[in-house]
């Protein structure tokens, strides 16, 4: 079982041009900015929206290919999706509503019954088979929908935000859940995620999405270390500033969008990507001296406390991301709106060739 | 209730007298009706076959007329709610006028359409179908003037079912129609009882298009409204216990549609 699609689909201005591939038991997350079209391609794949150029193949079969006319109505797709929120039947109790993809593969209805209790017990859930599902918890109705995606045997998986709006305790459990329903079938699997921890800590391959495009494929642990953008960058905790590689008196540079010159250790020509650390920046009230570090003035935007440290944002040209520690930030008395000077050493900043 | 005073709010006395003015004419007359009835007389209508023919016919009707509008209804107003195709405006101003149109121009139409020389009666007469003056033109001319109630109440109900759990039963492998018996109908359900209580009260009340399309035929098309004005031009304290029994009638409607919309949310439990 393997997915193999590019979709293309156009939305008035926006317009989705994604690739992506599956082999079988392998889960890929979709990982992208509100607005990215991560929802779109979920339902391009599940056939409730057709795409406009492109192909989506499913174990061999094309199940949509407008070049070809071929389009497989979403009934016959064989696709176990779980929608954001869970989409479950308010009018059906958890058993039911697990029955009805039973039923609707032409299942009898004892067996049809029998066999959801079952797929509710994997779940954890046996003991509210009868329940309204407006009576069950958030965790627990992803749970029910979680298993009900899962009997109707389906060719391939699709988690839409599974953990979006839920409290921390049924986040975990429903992290098990789709932990034991990737155990339990062989098919392919996407994940889409808004919250990076999940994706880098479920998925074999992360596919970033932006503006439609995928920005960025690589497995969890090259996201991290080599981000391509600033969005991956800050998924990845990372500064990331684009631009083009050079030398100025004799230093290497890179040179920004905005015309700003960054003071680097080591030389490499043409597009690059330079990253550093949050916790690499200092942050001072007055312009510092001293050589070769890079002074970037900015008005401090947002300070996140993150246990014993703080991250501040601020909006200099690039904008930047300092990590200090509590005391540090305590000292500086820091607030919204102050203008800063944030410094990166040249050392600090690693540079590659952009992709 | 008039309605609950808004907190710290009063409600203006402008508005309180017209809508208490309002009220008092809806209720007046229902009372006059109830106040001037010969209740000495109940004992001799009720044992009065003609009113147990008259009565049989009018709810037989009026549920054939219901179950008509429901049968071609409730998909003319999904195909407005979830149908995208060109002249929906069009299809929907036309499902709209049997509510605009006068009830006796729509008997009228409705006779020149299905009548002995109608557009589609002529050929309905050669296969030997006569429409006019039955129980048939009774039913159609109800039906006729119910279905926009129908239409109405179920376009805005399958509207307000949300999408992604009809794209969600088609991904578990329900097709079209198993998607619309088994989620779209049920989640529409509310709105759907209440136009079906609509239609039957719509139903029940239709004067004009009956008489002029099925006519006032005693023991064949003469509904309880029809009975009502022919018993009137003779023996008014008749025609009132009658216009009782369509009172009656009518207060079950408005406690059946109860549960369903004037309550306010759903009825479930």
């Amino acid at each position: 079982m393997t997915l193999d699609a590019r979709l293309v689909a156009r939305r008035g201005r926006f317009r989705l041009d994604v690739g992506l591939t599956i082999e079988r038991g392998e889960t890929v997350a979709l990982l992208g900015p509100s607005g990215a079209g991560k929802t779109t391609v979920v339902r391009l794949l599940a056939g409730v929206a057709s795409i406009d150029d492109g192909h989506i193949r499913l174990d061999g079969t094309v199940v949509d290919d407008p070049a070809t006319g071929a389009f497989v109505a979403p009934h016959r797709r064989r696709v176990g999706w779980v929608p954001q929120g869970g989409g479950l039947f308010p009018h059906l109790s958890a058993v039911h509503n697990v029955a009805f993809a039973l039923r609707a593969r032409g299942t009898r209805r004892a067996t049809a019954l029998a066999s959801a209790r079952d797929w509710l017990t994997r779940v954890h859930l046996a003991d509210r088979s009868n329940d309204s599902v407006e009576h069950l918890s958030g965790g627990e109705g992803r749970r029910v929908a979680i298993a009900r995606a899962l009997a109707s045997d389906p060719a391939l998986l699709l988690f839409d935000e599974p953990f979006t709006g839920l409290d921390v305790a049924a986040r975990v459990e429903v992290r098990q859940a789709v932990r034991d329903a990737w155990d339990a079938s062989d098919a392919p699997r996407l994940l889409v995620a808004h919250e990076p921890v999940d994706a880098l800590s479920m998925a074999d391959r992360v596919i970033v999405i932006e503006e439609g495009a995928v920005v960025q494929v690589g497995t969890p642990g090259d996201l991290c270390e080599r981000p391509r953008t600033a969005y991956v960058a800050e998924l990845a905790g990372l500064n990331l500033v684009r631009g083009s590689g050079g030398t100025e008196a004799g230093h290497p540079v890179v040179r920004a969008g905005h015309g700003e010159v960054l003071q680097v250790a080591e030389s490499v020509e043409g597009s690059v990507v330079a990253t550093f650390r949050p916790s690499a920046v200092a942050v001072f009230r007055e312009a510092p001296g001293g050589s070769p570090r890079n002074v970037l003035e900015g008005t401090v935007s947002e300070i996140v406390p993150t246990g014993e440290r703080v991250r501040v944002r601020i909006d200099s040209h690039p904008v930047v991301v300092a990590e200090l520690t509590t005391s540090a930030a305590a000292a500086l008395e820091l607030r919204p709106g102050d203008r800063v000077y944030a410094v990166v050493k040249a050392t600090e900043i690693e540079v590659r060739p952009a992709p | 209730m008039v309605g609950r005073k808004a907190p710290g709010g009063r409600i203006p006395r402008a508005l309180l007298i017209p809508a208490l003015v309002g009220l008092a004419f809806i209720a007046l007359p229902v009372l006059a009706l109830v106040v001037r009835a010969p209740w000495s007389d109940l004992g001799t209508v009720a044992d009065d076959a003609s009113l147990t023919t008259v009565l049989r016919l009018s709810l037989v009707s009026g549920a054939l007329a219901t179950a008509l509008a429901l049968a071609t209804g409730v998909p003319l107003g999904w195909l407005l709610a979830r149908g995208s195709f060109r002249g929906r405006s069009v299809v929907r101003a036309l499902a709209l006028v049997p509510l605009a149109l006068p009830p006796v121009v729509g008997g009228l139409a409705l006779l020149l359409a299905f009548g002995r020389r109608g557009l589609l009666g002529a050929p309905l007469e050669d296969a030997g179908i006569i429409l006019p003056f039955t129980l048939t033109a009774a039913v159609l001319a109800q039906a006729f003037v119910a279905l926009p109630f129908v239409v109405l109440a179920v376009e805005a109900a399958v509207a307000s079912v949300d999408r992604d759990l009809e794209d969600v039963a088609a991904s578990l492998g329900a097709g079209p129609v198993r998607v619309f018996v088994r989620v779209t109908l049920p989640l529409a359900r509310p709105g759907l009882a209440a136009g079906a209580a609509l239609a039957f009260a719509r139903a029940l009340g239709e004067f004009g298009a009956t008489v002029t399309f099925a006519g006032s035929v005693r023991g064949k098309t003469q509904t309880l409204p029809l009975a009502v004005y022919d018993v009137l031009q003779r023996d008014r304290d008749q025609a009132v216990l009658l216009a009782l029994v369509l009172l009656a009638l009518s207060a079950l409607v408005i406690v059946a549609l109860r549960g369903s919309f004037l309550g306010g949310g759903r009825s479930r439990d």
